[in-house]
């Protein structure tokens, strides 16, 4: 109880409070914008938490990250141009609403889903985490290493359709996280004789210059966004409208826990659990004809699923150190730069900081949802700042960033390189995330590896003398295995049939 | 090609199988040149040691990309991308960003900021003088409101405050 006052005390107070609120509205702009979204905004903002305590650094990502998904589902449902991809479940029935002249229904179906199932899901996170994380404190480097490698192996899964790429890309992550100064032996490992490199190549330039370069480079010549109708009523969000949606609370509690299980899973993201959360929803009412015509229930469905992810991506994060996903891996590393080694013991030794996370959470969901009710028009005239100006200035801002972080010309020319290979996997429609991935986890697996064979005196075996380390191993071979094994099935099913006709 | 696309079960464009082919053949280069970048001259054994994590994340790399490789290998299929043809804005931008490092040694953050948003906006297509001008001097004050003022971090002393100081 005292840690949780604690907390409180700490969410609330002034520099915290401020980050909140500048990460939210920020979060909400780069949401709003289609082609930037939460992941440019976090690492933008990046260089500038290094000199913020943990907590108040934390809370600025973390409204960024939330904030982001709070604002996808404007121009989702006034444009049907989803802001951020999971709000594009969102425009199934939110924009046929605006088209109708419902655009205030919309809107606050889905301001209501998003406040909802952020709420929800914060309360699961603040119940789950320490019952994984009891569980947790009894793992080993072994089951580290095989919880790690479960999680590796669900990302790369999660790319169904370019598995091959995702896997290249992981491998290249995990690589370009070995470059520099190896840490246990203090070898030199790919440096290429160039003194710069002996520090690695840090994190911050790497994501700076994949997501901040490489999705302005992207962004410019998509020009995605031109419009000059913005079909609003009134410049705020109608409270009546607010009230009148509540009546579909069953859909946004469940819909609230789809989203936070499936954040917990690390791969699948945010776009999965609103499609899941929609079709259940669909599946349960009793007027499953109305969605995809411009039903507020679809759009409550869709937002309180997307918005859970983030706190359900904390959970395995917080108790386990391992991301579910590109912006949690961001956030793992801003944890790592602090210092500060998520895992069961977290919650033992930094109690105070993970209650005023839960705070946080708790209030940037508040902070969104007050920010896009009051401002509602301001917000939604962004989309019309144009494309060239906001991508060149993002990029000269997040290069400006990179240089303040320590004064390293080196970390542009790393920067600069990231972003152009970025900009190519983006246009080519890669899975980026792998990449970034690879690089945050690499470190993590490394050490649990070396650790787990030290046990074992060289001996991976080890891995299979302990029960947990033997069902992740399993499961990761079901998930590797399952696939490979329908797909043979699929292809022999025909050629056994052309042989029967022959 | 989409991802759509490539999930729908069509054949992938071999400009992506080019792709992930190189990455894979950078990373069977860097595998089979690992043993000489990567100092192992430490007592550890080869499990403890610097060298096992590469060599796995290489395997990895090249495993993933053993697929297309072998689908590049094969004749047909399309390199067609996205037909959106050459980025030209987004390349010029590019190679003035490559004066960036050189720029901030010499001008210093705030005039290197001001100048690559006046020249990049007009590189990639707004032709408005008012609004370049405009929108360069905000980016240059918010830079220097937020890394100056509010963060307090030290840049080094530009070459051109040396040049008019002496």
């Amino acid at each position: 109880m005292d840690l949780l006052f604690s907390g409180f005390l700490a969410a609330f107070a002034p520099a915290n409070l401020v980050a909140l609120v500048i990460g939210t509205a920020l979060g909400i702009v780069v949401g709003v914008l289609p082609g930037l979204g939460p992941m440019v905004g976090m690492v933008v903002l990046l260089p500038f938490t290094f000199s913020l305590p943990p907590d108040v650094a934390l809370s600025l990502l973390l409204g960024v990250f939330c904030g982001g998904y709070f604002g996808g589902a404007v121009p989702a449902v006034l444009l049907r141009t989803p802001g951020v991809p999971s709000s594009i479940v969102t425009s199934f029935d939110g924009f046929p609403l605006t088209e109708r002249g419902e655009a205030q229904t919309a809107l606050s179906a889905a301001l209501v889903g998003s406040l909802g199932g952020g709420l929800i899901s914060v309360v699961i996170l603040v119940a789950l985490a320490p019952l994984l994380s009891r569980v947790a404190a009894s793992f080993g480097p072994p089951e580290y290493f095989a919880a790690a490698l479960f999680g590796i192996l669900l990302v790369a899964v999660s790319f169904r359709g370019q598995l091959g790429r995702a896997v290249v890309l992981i491998g290249l992550g995990l690589w370009l996280s070995t470059v520099g100064i190896d840490g246990p032996t203090l070898s030199l490992r790919y440096t290429f004789g160039l003194w710069d490199m002996q520090n690695g190549l840090d994190l911050v330039p790497l994501v700076l210059g994949l997501f901040g370069i490489g999705q302005s480079l992207l962004l410019l010549e998509q020009g995605i966004l031109k419009t000059d109708r913005l079909n609003l009523t009134r410049g705020t969000l109608d409270l009546s409208k607010i009230v009148g949606v509540l009546r579909w609370w069953r859909t946004l509690v469940r819909s609230g826990v789809i989203g936070t299980v499936i954040g917990l899973l690390p791969g699948p993201g945010s776009v999965l659990a609103s499609f899941v959360a929609y079709d259940v929803a669909r599946r349960r009412s009793p007027t499953p004809e109305a969605f995809g015509k411009g039903t507020p229930e679809g759009c409550i469905a869709a937002e309180a699923a997307n918005n859970a992810v983030p706190a359900g991506a904390l959970i395995p994060l917080l108790t386990l150190g391992i991301p579910g996903e590109a912006l949690s891996a961001l956030l793992l590393g801003v944890f790592t730069l602090n210092g500060i080694y998520p895992g069961p013991l977290l919650l033992i030794k930094e109690p105070v900081l993970i209650s005023t996370l839960y705070w946080s959470m708790l209030l940037i969901n508040v902070v969104a949802f007050v920010l896009l009710a009051v401002w509602l028009r301001p917000f939604a005239l962004i989309v019309k700042v144009p494309h060239r100006i906001l991508a060149v200035c993002v990029i000269v801002v997040s290069l400006v960033g990179i240089y303040a972080v320590n004064t390293r010309l080196f970390d542009c020319g790393v920067a600069l390189a990231a972003g152009a290979f970025g900009y190519l996997l983006l246009r080519l429609g890669w899975p980026v995330v792998a990449l970034v991935m690879g690089i945050v986890m690499g470190p993590i697996v490394e050490n649990r590896l070396r650790e787990t064979l030290s046990l074992g005196d060289g001996s991976p075996m080890i891995l299979l003398e302990r029960p947990i380390t033997v069902g992740l191993l399993a499961l990761s071979v079901l998930l590797i295995g399952l696939p490979l094994w329908r797909r043979w099935r699929a292809a022999r099913v025909p050629a056994l049939a052309a042989g029967a006709k022959g | 090609m989409s991802d759509a696309a490539a999930q729908g079960g069509q054949t992938p464009s071999r400009t992506h199988d080019a792709l992930a082919a190189g990455l894979g053949a950078a990373g069977l280069g860097l595998l089979a040149a690992s043993p000489w970048l990567v100092d192992r001259s430490g007592p550890d054994p080869f499990y403890k040691g610097p060298l096992i994590f590469p060599l796995i994340a290489l395997a990895v790399m090249v495993a993933g990309a053993l697929p297309a490789a072998v689908r590049l290998l094969r004749p047909g299929g399309s390199w067609r991308v996205d037909g959106r043809g050459l980025p030209w804005p987004a390349l010029r931008l590019f190679l003035l960003l490559c004066l960036f490092p050189t720029a901030v040694v010499v001008a210093g953050v705030e005039a290197t900021a001001f100048l690559f948003v006046a020249v990049g906006l007009p590189l990639v297509g707004s032709r408005r003088p008012l609004t370049v001008v405009l929108v360069a001097a905000l980016v240059s004050l918010a830079i220097h409101l937020a890394f100056r003022s509010l963060l307090d971090i030290w840049f080094p002393t530009p070459l051109v405050a040396d040049w008019f100081g002496s």
